[in-house]
């Protein structure tokens, strides 16, 4: 074939662009650590990561609800204990009471603690955390139960503006029970694609509605032993009444704690597996960086053969040659 | 016989001066492009008998020829219309690739992800109004990166159409000058002397001109050059057709007419098979999944736009709002997520955020439940619908005229659109580089027969010169051999 002086400098010129292609694009995967950097370069492995990238965020997010129901449930599980230890306060109090031959005075005073016990489970039932209101159901933004007083001088307790002592106990004449009114008020956390965990604890559930509710319960508790005649409970139906709840109490307490176990599990998990897609991230985006050195030094040492054999190729003629 | 030799040595002196001549243009145009080198053409002269010998009369210079295989030519050009037109593409699918620009942390992936995100932190926290505020802005951050996206394409059919008319007129030009080529060459040749430079000329133009369009070019018996363009004779003896370009039916996406190429002064539309052209209106108006041009990106896009409009509203409409001064301080359903749009084929271009979310989160409607006061604001029991729509496998939309497009999900299916791009930019990216190496062979074996080589220049140029020193020599002798003779007579 023959071959003319342009053909020459013109596949020289096409080859050292390419080379200088090749040269150019490993040394941008040296230099950023990435093996690609738009979508053609590697189409399915670019998607991929999109793909991880989402993924990964979501684990992320899994991982700190998770620690925030884990926090919520640490939380009611305090609560739950020290109002144990209130009842278990309150049935002391009422077996001295029966056991024992006690003065006005000091029934009086029995009455005080009552009521004292009474007032820190109010308290401890109108606890937020960061803000947010954990026994009210909906009502995160303000305080769940509420206090008035009636027209015969008595107490009432609103539990998010229902008065506990009007509300159901069972399935009313609408057809709606207590159950489905407030007890479906939940607090769900996403802990994973399409797993939820409720971890709400509406206080009505510990206190129980209608005339039958803790509150009450202790206010009566309290006349009683403060002498009011009206009062028709025995200090001993009474007694029974609080061991009631606290054995209640006690079947929420290990629910709350069985959630707790089961969430420190999940984390387990989500840790893992966030390992597993970083893991995964890295080998679908990262460059294998020994070999990518590797590579642009090879480019680098064809492109320079390329220039030193061009350079004899190109200069010389037969111009050169003739005298 | 010194009389004869001085006459044929003169020929030879004419023939090597000429041929030299013909040498150095060709080292001067060593480096035009399109040059075809040429070549005196020499004969030996039949000379006179003398005494029954036939002795010949010195050399003749037939004529310049051009060194150029047509073949060749014809070759060159079918490949090169077919690189050009992959080559446009290449080039136009790279850029539709980096207006989406992804994968990017700016991107609609990304801005999708970071929506569905703060979705989730306020379905835990459905009170707080400093969550409800970043949702907004991560929504309207979402339906800017798709307004970004749809807008540019849009600019960029417009570009490609403005393209298209720039091209025509390149066309346009380009047979003009041809036709008025083929009036002069063969003007010049009607004396009998040839136009070999102007050929040169001419069938440069020609390859140019392959690069825009596929065509066919043949010389006539009279020099004339016919070319056939697109299937359609442009050129052929005086008759001439140009292209023109008129306003076509609107574009939906960008709002405009379209340009349309017709054969001049016809109805009937230039079809190119290959060439830039082709390659400009394929990207301009591709609209399937097998021929994907900016309208299939934009359906794509409106199909997306459409498929989250539809599905947050309806979620939105379902949940109860808070109460707040902005909602008369009731708590109402209905209430829109995105703005609702009228033209599904602009959708991604309109997509915005509903002014009532802009005016105030919480307008969000999480709540499974009228809200009333103070009481229930963390009710988010319509807010898991949101999160749901997320992993869902069934999402469909119809558009334009097709029902029930199923679109899997909205990330997945964003996903799929941009692999579908890249991987139709590498599809053209590999064609188009093997098309180079096939045209860049032709075109090289193309050269090799027509390009000027200076060492064969060289070498030529001192055979003319010696050639020419010899003749010269010749002439010496035979001045001498008269010499002696003159002398001889005293």
């Amino acid at each position: 074939m023959r071959v003319s002086n342009k053909m020459m400098s013109r596949q020289f010129l096409s080859n050292l662009n390419k080379l200088y292609n090749d040269m150019a694009y490993s040394h941008k995967q040296v230099s950023t650590g990435k093996a690609f950097f738009k979508i053609s370069d590697d189409p399915i492995n670019a998607v991929k990561s999109m793909d991880i990238k989402s993924e990964l965020q979501r684990a992320d997010l899994y991982e700190s609800n998770i620690k925030e129901a884990v926090t919520v449930l640490d939380e009611q599980e305090v609560a739950i204990s020290h109002i144990s230890d209130s009842l278990v306060d309150v049935e002391e109090v009422l077996q001295q009471a029966l056991n024992e031959t006690y003065n006005e005075n000091d029934k009086e005073s029995m009455a005080k603690v009552v009521d004292a016990t009474k007032d820190n489970i109010i308290a401890l039932l109108n606890k937020d955390y960061a803000g947010k209101y954990l026994f009210g159901g909906y009502n995160t933004s303000s305080t769940p139960i509420t206090r008035g007083v009636d027209v015969d001088g008595s107490n009432i307790y609103n539990y998010n503006s229902y008065d506990i002592k009007t509300l159901p106990t069972a399935t009313d004449a609408g057809g709606n029970s207590i159950e489905d009114l407030l007890f479906g008020q939940t607090m769900e956390y996403n802990t994973g694609k399409g797993t939820r965990m409720d971890v709400s604890l509406p206080a009505i559930e510990i206190l129980g509605t209608g005339d039958e509710n803790l509150l009450k319960l202790l206010d009566d508790i309290s006349a009683k032993l403060k002498g009011d005649t009206g009062v028709t409970d025995s200090l001993n139906d009474q007694l029974g009444k609080v061991t009631d709840f606290f054995d209640k109490l006690q079947v929420t307490r290990s629910s709350v704690g069985a959630k707790i176990s089961n969430l420190n599990m999940l984390e387990d998990q989500i840790f893992e597996d966030k390992n597993n897609l970083e893991e995964l991230q890295s080998k679908v985006s990262e460059i294998d960086i020994e070999e990518a050195i590797i590579d642009y030094q090879t480019n680098q040492m064809v492109y320079n053969a390329a220039l030193k054999v061009g350079a004899n190729i190109i200069q010389p003629t037969l111009v050169d040659f003739l005298r | 016989m010194g009389f004869y030799s001085l006459q044929i040595a003169r020929t030879g002196l004419v023939a090597s001066q000429k041929a030299l001549d013909v040498t150095s243009h060709n080292i001067a145009n060593a480096n035009t492009e399109g040059y075809t080198r040429q070549r005196l053409d020499f004969s030996s002269r039949q000379g006179v008998t003398a005494n029954k010998i036939t002795i010949g009369s010195g050399v003749d210079i037939d004529k310049l020829t051009q060194i150029r295989d047509e073949y060749l030519d014809y070759q060159f050009r079918g490949e090169n219309s077919v690189k050009n037109e992959l080559e446009t593409k290449s080039e136009t699918t790279t850029y539709i690739e980096n207006i989406f620009g992804e994968p990017s942390d700016h991107g609609i992936n990304q801005s999708l992800s970071d929506f569905f995100v703060s979705m989730e932190e306020l379905t835990n926290n459905a009170q707080e109004a400093t969550y409800r505020e970043t949702v907004v802005q991560n929504a309207v951050k979402l339906t800017d990166s798709i307004r970004t996206v749809a807008t540019e394409l849009t600019e960029y059919q417009k570009e490609i159409d403005n393209v298209i008319e720039m091209s025509v007129d390149q066309v346009n030009s380009i047979i003009e000058r041809v036709h008025e080529l083929n009036k002069t060459i063969h003007n010049y040749e009607l004396k009998g002397t040839q136009a070999n430079d102007l050929r040169d000329e001419r069938n440069l133009l020609i390859d140019e001109l392959s690069e825009y369009v596929n065509i066919e070019a043949f010389e006539d018996s009279t020099g004339k050059l016919v070319v056939n363009a697109a299937g359609t004779s442009v050129i052929s003896g005086t008759h001439v057709k140009y292209m023109e370009v008129e306003s076509g039916e609107l574009n939906p996406y960008t709002g405009e007419h379209d340009n349309v190429i017709y054969w001049e002064g016809t109805t009937s539309e230039v079809k190119p098979q290959s060439g830039k052209l082709k390659g400009l209106l394929d990207t301009r108006d591709g609209s399937t999944q097998g021929d994907q041009g900016i309208p299939y990106y934009m359906d794509q896009l409106n199909i997306l736009a459409k498929g989250m409009i539809e599905e947050f509203n309806s979620i939105n409409n379902a949940g109860y709002t808070i109460p707040y001064a902005g909602n008369g301080n009731t708590s109402q359903t209905g209430v829109n997520f995105f703005e609702p749009v009228s033209e599904e084929l602009t959708a991604a271009l309109n997509i915005k955020v509903s002014t009532e979310l802009l005016d105030s989160g919480y307008n969000i409607g999480l709540s499974g439940e009228e809200i009333s006061g103070d009481l229930n604001w963390g009710n988010s029991e319509n807010g898991t619908d949101f999160l749901e729509l997320r992993d869902k496998t069934d999402l469909s939309v119809d558009y334009n005229g097709t029902t029930g497009n199923n679109i899997a999900n909205l990330e997945s299916f964003y996903q799929k659109t941009i692999s579908d791009m890249a991987i139709n930019k590498n599809y053209f990216d590999s064609r188009m580089r093997s098309q180079q190496e096939l045209t860049n062979f032709i075109e090289g074996e193309k050269l090799a027969v027509s390009e000027v080589s200076i060492d064969e220049e060289m070498i030529n140029m001192v055979q003319y010169q010696q050639a020419y020193n010899a003749a010269a020599k010749v002439i010496t002798v035979a001045d001498q051999m008269m010499e002696t003779l003159v002398n001889m007579v005293r």
